[in-house]
């Protein structure tokens, strides 16, 4: 424990942030105790007055619910972290799924169109063209990821329709 | 069973030093993480408090500061106390949210001075707990964010130079610049609106 009279020969360099982080901190301790000390360096630096009144106010208590609050914080970011991962490989996959499934669909209609005739006089009539299928949309809610796309009643035989539920927990 | 070896594993994490507490909290530890938490929140809450001035916000900030030392372990440097580099996350989140206030709504209550009871304290020593806070609450609103928390790093807290300087990202000069300026705003601020709270001397 270092004296009065070494703190007031120390005072100048602790008021110009000069001494060494070991010297600081056995004066600081000094100053915790002896108010004539303290008195001393606030002659030099007022705005320390605040400092020791600050120093000294007791801090908030130990509190296990603000411990039990950041483990929480934790877990949730964590489970929205791996859920965020989870349903953008979903999403990847379920586009690549949509992908396949329309080219391959359209595919297989191309190639089951039945031939027209070679002879004119029993031409049929042209096949009306089926109206444009429906965009494909996905679906996203609490039970998974869903892929849809619908074909125009009319052309219910021809219609599409692809639906399919991923479990957001299952692990890809 | 399992509650042999949560026994266990808490009293082992009891055992160790802050350092050791992250390394385990590193690989996975939540009981060495939470025992960390235990430890320094009472610090990094109150520090928080004197940079914001608001007890509430320097709580939300405080868990942040933790949720984020426990997502950048890996990034820790044991060469500095685990304390000074959640101090530094506290800091610079309590920095961001100073930033971020109004500050026509800043400069709205610096310069208000809060009518207290017409018989004020005759001395320093006079000064409650609740009235230092007010009055460096109502002060500090006068300097920049991070002149504030370089003040409140380097003089309340009592943490060395180099850290307050590895904490704020800056150089150990720019801290005792940021802390002397601090210093004479508080100084010529606390003069004219507090002059009952001066020392007897008078100081310089």
């Amino acid at each position: 424990m270092i004296s009065c009279l070494e703190v007031r020969r120390l005072a100048p360099r602790f008021v110009a942030l000069e001494l060494p982080p070991d010297d600081e901190r056995e004066l600081r301790e000094h100053l915790a105790g002896c108010a004539a000390c303290r008195e001393a360096v606030v002659a030099r630096e007022p705005a320390l007055e605040l400092v020791w009144k600050m120093a000294a106010e007791t801090g908030p208590a130990e509190d296990e619910r603000f411990v039990a609050e950041v483990l929480a914080q934790i877990h949730q970011r964590r489970l929205e972290r791996k859920l965020s991962g989870t349903w953008s490989r979903v999403l990847a996959a379920a586009a690549a799924v949509l992908v396949t499934v329309l080219g391959g669909t359209a595919v297989v209609r191309e190639l089951s169109r039945p031939t027209p005739p070679s002879t004119v006089a029993t031409v049929a009539a042209p096949r009306p063209r089926p109206a444009a299928a429906e965009a494909a949309f996905i679906e996203v809610d609490g039970v998974g990821v869903r892929l849809y796309q619908f074909a125009p009643v009319s052309q219910s035989r021809d219609a599409i329709q692809v639906a399919f539920i991923v479990d957001p927990h299952l692990e890809l | 069973m399992g509650v042999l070896r949560l026994l266990v594993r808490e009293k082992v994490t009891a055992e160790h030093d802050d350092r050791q507490l992250a390394a385990l909290a590193r690989g996975g530890d939540e009981a060495a993480f939470a025992a960390l938490v235990r430890r320094h929140q009472a610090g990094v809450r109150r520090c928080a408090a004197r940079i914001l001035g608001d007890d509430e916000e320097a709580r939300d900030i405080a868990q942040l500061a933790f949720v984020r030392a426990w997502e950048n372990l890996s990034k820790y440097d044991a060469a500095w106390a685990f304390s000074t580099w959640v101090y530094r996350i506290a800091s610079n989140l309590a920095i961001d949210v100073l930033r971020s206030r109004d500050s026509r709504d800043r400069t709205h209550t610096a310069h208000l001075r809060i009518v207290g009871d017409s018989v004020g304290p005759s001395a320093p020593q006079d000064l409650q707990e609740g009235e230092v806070r007010r009055i460096f609450a109502e002060l500090a609103e006068l300097l920049t964010p991070t002149q504030r928390a370089a003040f409140v790093l380097r003089e309340v807290e009592g943490i060395a130079t180099a850290e307050v300087a590895e904490a704020l990202g800056c150089s150990e000069a720019t801290v005792r610049n940021h802390v002397f300026q601090a210093r004479a705003t508080l100084r010529r601020e606390l003069a004219n609106r507090y002059p009952e709270y001066l020392p007897r001397g008078g100081g310089r």
